[in-house]
C-alpha cells in the first residue's frame, strides 16, 4: 500500500525521521502513523536506510592537510603585506576619483550658470538705464573738464594753448568709444590730461557692467568664467584618467 | 584555546593556528569529499585544496559556524572536480594499478579484526552504497553525505550548501527514495543483516 504515500509524506517522514518537523507536524504525523501501516512501513524502510549509510566505516586519513608555509605563501594572498609605494598609489585612488568626481560635479555647475545667464534676457528697461547712468557720467565728466579749462585758460598764454592742441588729437580715445552728445559740447581747448583723466573714468565705469551690462558666474566676467571651465574639465579628466591608470596597475599586479 | 580564538590568530597570519583548525576538520573534509568524489584521491586533493582556500579566503569569514563555512568551500571544491570530469572522457570507480588493473581490496577498506567473509560481504556492502550515491545527482548526493553520513542537522546542511532549510529537507527525502530504490535492485549483494523490509514503490 506504499504506492498511496505521496511525495510530500515521504518528505514528513524523512524530516521525522531527523527529528525537523515542528511539534504541530511532529504530532499530526504521529497520529497518521499509528493508523497508518503503509506509514509505518515506509518509515520503518527509511530508518533502515539511514542506519545502513551511518554505519558505513569511514575511509581513514592517509595524510594530514595541515598548511605548509609553502602551500600558504604559494596560494595565500591573507600574508600582511609590506606597505610599499604601490600600496600609496593604490590609496590615493579614492582621493583621485573624489577630485574627478567634484571637478566634474564644479565644472558642469559652472558650466550651466554661464548658459543660464547668457540666455536669460535682460530686462527691457535695463538698457535704457544703463544708457542714462553712462550719459549722466559723461555730462559730470564733461562740466568738471569744461571748469578745469576755463581756470586753465586764464592762466596759460595762448600761444601755450595751441601747443596743447597738437596732443590732444593723439590722446583722444577713438570716436566710437567717446562719442556723445556731451562730449562733443566739450570746448576744444580742454586739456589733454583732462581728457586722458575723463576717457580713463568713462572706461572704468564701463568695466563695472561688462559685455552689455551683465556680470558672469560668481560675478566674474567671461574670461575668467572660461578659464575656471577650463581648469575643472582639466582636472576632471587628468583625475579621472590617473584613477583609471592605477587601477589597471593594480589589477595587473594583482593577476602576477 | 578556542575555535575563534584559533581564526583570529589565523588571521593575522598565525598559520599554527590555522593548522590546529585544519586537524580538527580534516576528517570531516576528506568524508565528505570522499562520498562526493568516490574515491580517495581525488578526495585529498579536493581537501587540501579546502584547507588552502580557507586560508587564502579567511577574511571572507563573517562568524557563524565554522565548521558549515569549510563545508561549503569544499563542497565547491567537489563540484569543481566534479565538472572536470565531466570534461575527461573516462574514470574508473575501481581503484587501479600502475597496469590499470583493479585493486581487488583496496588496503583502506580492509578491517583485520573480521573474517573474510564479513570483510567481503562489508566490501561489498560500501561498494554498493558509494555506488548507490555515485548515482544520485550531485546535489542530492551532498546533502545525504552531509545529513545522513555526517550528522549534521539541517540549519547546518543548509549553511554549508547555502540553500534554504526547505532545500535540504526536500533533497534530503528524495535522495532518500533514489538509494532506497537503488539499494532495493541489488537486494541479493545486501548483506541479510541491511536487508530492507520494504518494496520499491517510487
Amino acid at each position: 500500500m506504499k504506492g498511496n504515500i505521496s511525495p510530500r509524506d515521504w518528505q514528513d517522514l524523512s524530516a521525522f525521521l531527523d527529528r525537523q518537523l515542528n511539534d504541530r507536524q511532529f504530532a499530526r504525523l504521529e497520529a497518521r502513523l499509528s493508523a497508518d501501516p503503509a506509514l509505518q512501513s515506509a518509515l520503518a524502510d527509511m530508518h533502515q536506510m539511514r542506519l545502513l549509510l551511518r554505519s558505513q566505516p569511514k575511509p581513514r586519513l592517509r595524510r594530514n592537510f595541515t598548511l605548509t608555509p609553502e602551500m600558504a605563501s604559494v596560494h595565500s594572498g591573507m600574508v600582511i603585506p609590506k606597505r610599499s609605494s604601490r600600496n600609496y598609489h593604490s590609496a590615493a585612488i579614492p582621493a583621485l576619483s573624489l577630485a574627478s568626481a567634484m571637478a566634474s560635479i564644479l565644472f558642469l555647475a559652472v558650466l550651466m550658470g554661464d548658459l543660464l545667464i547668457r540666455r536669460t534676457p535682460l530686462p527691457a528697461a535695463q538698457p535704457v538705464e544703463i544708457m542714462r547712468q553712462e550719459l549722466s557720467l559723461e555730462a559730470e565728466i564733461g562740466s568738471t573738464a569744461l571748469e578745469t579749462a576755463e581756470v586753465q585758460a586764464t592762466a596759460v598764454p595762448e600761444s601755450a594753448l595751441g601747443q596743447m592742441a597738437a596732443p590732444k588729437a593723439l590722446v583722444y580715445p577713438p570716436p566710437t568709444e567717446i562719442a556723445s552728445p556731451l562730449s562733443e559740447s566739450a570746448p576744444a581747448a580742454e586739456p589733454a590730461a583732462d581728457l586722458a583723466q575723463a576717457t580713463d573714468t568713462q572706461t572704468n565705469a564701463r568695466q563695472v557692467l561688462p559685455e552689455g551690462g551683465r556680470a558672469g558666474v560668481f560675478g566674474m566676467n567671461r574670461q575668467a568664467t572660461l578659464g575656471l571651465e577650463l581648469s575643472l574639465a582639466l582636472l576632471a579628466v587628468a583625475a579621472g584618467v590617473a584613477v583609471i591608470y592605477l587601477k589597471r596597475k593594480a589589477r595587473q599586479r594583482s593577476l602576477a | 584555546m578556542d575555535e575563534t580564538t584559533l581564526i583570529q590568530q589565523a588571521l593575522q597570519g598565525d598559520l599554527d593556528s590555522f593548522n590546529r583548525l585544519v586537524l580538527a576538520y580534516q576528517d570531516m573534509i576528506f568524508r565528505l569529499a570522499y562520498r562526493m568524489l568516490g574515491e580517495v584521491e581525488p578526495a585529498e586533493d579536493a581537501a587540501q585544496e579546502t584547507f588552502i582556500a580557507a586560508f587564502r579566503n579567511l577574511r571572507g569569514y563573517r562568524g557563524g559556524s565554522f565548521k558549515a563555512w569549510l563545508l561549503r568551500i569544499a563542497t565547491n571544491a567537489c563540484y569543481d572536480e566534479l565538472r572536470r570530469r565531466k570534461r575527461r572522457p573516462t574514470i574508473p570507480l575501481e581503484p587501479v594499478d600502475e597496469d590499470d588493473q583493479e585493486i581487488e581490496s583496496p588496503g583502506w577498506l580492509a578491517d583485520p579484526g573480521e573474517a573474510p567473509e564479513e570483510t567481503a560481504a562489508r566490501r561489498e556492502l560500501v561498494q554498493l552504497i558509494q555506488v548507490c550515491l555515485d548515482q544520485l545527482p550531485e546535489d542530492f548526493r551532498v546533502v545525504v553525505a552531509l545529513v545522513d553520513i555526517e550528522g549534521l542537522d539541517y540549519s547546518e546542511a543548509a549553511q554549508a550548501i547555502h540553500k534554504p532549510v526547505g532545500t535540504v529537507k526536500s533533497r534530503l527525502a528524495r535522495a532518500r527514495l533514489r538509494l532506497r530504490a537503488c539499494l532495493q535492485g541489488a537486494g541479493e549483494l545486501l548483506p541479510p543483516a541491511f536487508r530492507l523490509v520494504g518494496e520499491v514503490d517510487e
